[in-house]
């Protein structure tokens, strides 16, 4: 079976089977359209620790069939117990795996992290919360580019 | 989630409903403007297909949906609140109220053949019997009573200063718990709450080249910070009555509506066919307008919020002074050569052909100040007020369907403070009147009752700017009892500090 070859920022390398690593359609339109079959890929924006998590992802779905070209609408909540399981994570590692998901461009591991984030935000009953669960600053006020921006706005409206 | 870019901020929102939404917005800056960028259709559908079929969005989903922050809809469980997109507080559920029109409409009276209008002598014009409606049908009005608690309390009750009294009952027939402060009776440099809870404010901008504008803020009292959400220039003037269910200005040609369901400003044009000065007044959809032919004209606002139809125009040769409404009547006060009357016109709202002339003996007009509002279907409340000489400070109530002056309080011994007039509003139940002025405090007015009642207002401090607040009207075992609600300080200085601009 055709592999492919993953470097990752911190410089460790990954051989994986071309049928698990094509759920990246980053890494499939590399490989076809480019032909790099032998040359390491380097993923200058993920690490091992991230791509481990990554490829659990994929060997979870690697039977699944082609997502539909529509998205389905599903609940928050709406994931197998796998994935669910493999999304408990620290909420820093949880935003690099989106980032992962997103730069390799693996849509259902990108939906179940975009939701599993959005579950969270539900079970929190203000926005205290949710700033402490995310570690999120407070930013009340507008910079002065934003209120510039927004006066340029009111008045293209209000003349 | 600082380092998720805006788009995957989007994805994540996308799964959120609105209820969370509405609690993401108050998180940061940043999240909000990820909701105000992103334009992300999964977002919009969840809000337009909740929002009431009177509401058309099309417009506020091409650009101006950048400036909605909030809006009430009406879902089949009853009032919801929905945050479109950023800034989202609504500081007073004026739309959780009821509105329980009454079946009773006052008739509209029967116009003497003999009524000369501009010489008219008589004090007051005699109406035949028939045409007066009796005292029975104000008390067919029948009221809604909803706790306090529940209505004005809910999520945002921190607004408030101090709890509600657990037992008291608020009265709403139409419009709300907010007193609503004419716009044109409040010097403009302090804070104007509108009956929405955005807060209207005129500024002298930084920019020493800039003229002064209106900014429209709004306090969100979770986080203690206001918002700024819109602008008007300095140009446009208020039009806004008691009342009226719209917040406008204008310019010339120019009308603003502020919509208080859609939290935006909104902006139309009304023709007019003669240049200088005219009037303009709201009430529920109408807008009456004057110009300075003395003719007079009424607009409906339609739904769909574009261009307002005429309804009629008329002429009839007075000089008038000032203009406002009612659901049923047109008020003008006429210009007149002898000061020792004022006079007003009442127009019949469907056809704008006279009801009645009626001519008041209190003011010297020379040197006062009459300040009139139509406050009820069935009430005329007239401000005298003499700015020049002995101090005269009066307030009489005109019944709207007789025509006779029930009641003339005195307020000669209040202390009158330029810029700070008396405003007068209908209490809850619209049986009474709530008359106050900034400094001296409340007086109700229940002259349906036989009742006189002067209540002095807590203590504030004259000086202090932009006294931002509202009176609530309780009722508890038939005895009326006025509390002012104030905003928090500390709001004060977070709106000095962080809105658009100082002042």
């Amino acid at each position: 079976m055709a592999s492919v070859k993953l470097t990752t920022s911190d410089d460790k390398e990954y051989t994986l089977d071309r049928e698990l690593i094509f759920q990246s359609n980053l890494i499939k339109n590399m490989v076809t359209d480019l032909d790099v079959f032998d040359a390491p890929i380097p993923l200058p924006n993920v690490t091992s620790s991230t791509l481990d998590i990554v490829i659990k992802y994929l060997k979870i779905h690697k039977d699944d069939p082609p997502p539909p070209d529509k998205p389905i609408e599903k609940a928050v909540d709406d994931m197998i117990d796998e994935d669910k399981e493999l999304m408990k994570l620290e909420f820093n590692i949880m935003a690099d795996v989106i980032l992962a998901a997103n730069y390799l461009d693996i849509p259902g591991l990108l939906d179940i992290g975009c939701r599993t984030v959005a579950w969270h935000i539900k079970q929190c009953k203000d926005y205290h919360e949710i700033r402490e669960k995310f570690n999120i600053p407070k930013e009340l006020w507008r910079s002065e580019e934003e209120i510039a921006e927004m006066k340029k706005e009111l008045n293209g409206i209000l003349g | 989630m600082q380092q998720l870019p805006q788009e995957l901020k989007t994805e994540i929102f996308s799964y959120l409903q609105i209820q969370d939404l509405f609690k993401m917005e108050r998180v940061c800056r940043s999240w909000k403007r990820t909701l105000l960028d992103s334009g992300d259709n999964s977002i919009w559908a969840a809000v337009i297909c909740q929002v009431s079929p009177q509401f058309k969005l099309p417009e506020l989903l091409e650009e101006n949906w950048r400036l909605a922050c909030a809006s009430y809809c009406r879902a089949q469980s009853g009032w919801k609140r929905f945050g479109i997109e950023t800034n989202s507080y609504i500081a007073h559920q004026v739309d959780l109220f009821a509105i329980q029109e009454s079946n009773v409409q006052p008739p509209i009276l029967a116009l003497e053949d003999t009524l000369d209008i501009p010489n008219h002598s008589d004090e007051e014009d005699s109406l035949s019997e028939e045409s007066i409606p009796s005292s029975e049908t104000v008390s067919q009005i029948s009221f809604e009573e909803r706790n306090v608690k529940d209505i004005v309390m809910g999520e945002e009750n921190d607004i408030f200063e101090g709890a509600l009294p657990q037992d008291h009952k608020v009265i709403s027939v139409e419009g709300s718990y907010t007193v609503p402060m004419e716009a044109e009776n409040i010097p403009s440099s302090n804070p104007i709450l509108l009956h929405d809870g955005t807060i209207c404010i005129s500024v002298m901008l930084n920019d020493p080249n800039a003229a002064q504008d209106i900014i429209f803020c709004r306090v969100n009292p979770k986080s203690n910070f206001v918002e700024s959400i819109a602008v008007i220039p300095e140009r446009f003037s208020s039009m806004t009555s008691s009342h009226s269910k719209w917040f406008g200005w204008h310019f010339e040609d120019q009308i603003i509506l502020w919509n208080s369901s859609l939290q935006l400003p909104l902006r139309t044009t009304l023709a007019r066919k003669n240049e200088g000065w005219l009037s303009r007044r709201l009430f529920q959809d109408y807008i009456l307008q004057l110009d300075n032919r003395d003719e007079i004209s009424l607009w409906k606002i339609s739904k769909d919020l574009s261009t307002p139809k005429l309804l009629w125009e008329v002429n009839h040769s007075v000089s008038i002074l000032s203009v406002d409404m009612n659901s049923s009547l047109i008020v003008c006060e006429l210009n007149s050569d002898d000061f020792t009357f004022s006079k007003f016109l009442f127009l019949n709202i469907d056809t704008g052909e006279i009801v009645k002339c009626l001519k008041i003996p209190h003011l010297h007009r020379s040197n006062g100040h009459v300040e009139f509002s139509v406050v009820s279907r069935f009430h005329l409340v007239v401000n005298f007020r003499v700015l020049d000489g002995p101090n005269a400070n009066y307030v009489s109530v005109i019944d709207l369907h007789t025509f006779q002056t029930l009641c003339t309080l005195d307020m000669t011994s209040t202390h009158i403070i330029p810029n700070c007039p008396v405003t007068i509003t209908l209490t809850e139940d619209e049986l009474g009147w709530v008359v106050w002025d900034n400094y001296n405090g409340i007086h109700m007015l229940y002259p349906g009752a036989g009742k006189v009642i002067s209540k002095k207002a807590p203590n504030k401090d004259p000086t202090v700017e932009g006294v931002m607040g509202f009176w609530l009207l309780f009722e508890k075992e038939g005895m009326y009892d006025a509390k002012w609600w104030k905003i928090p300080e500390q709001n004060y200085d977070i709106l000095r500090n962080n809105a658009l601009c100082s002042f």
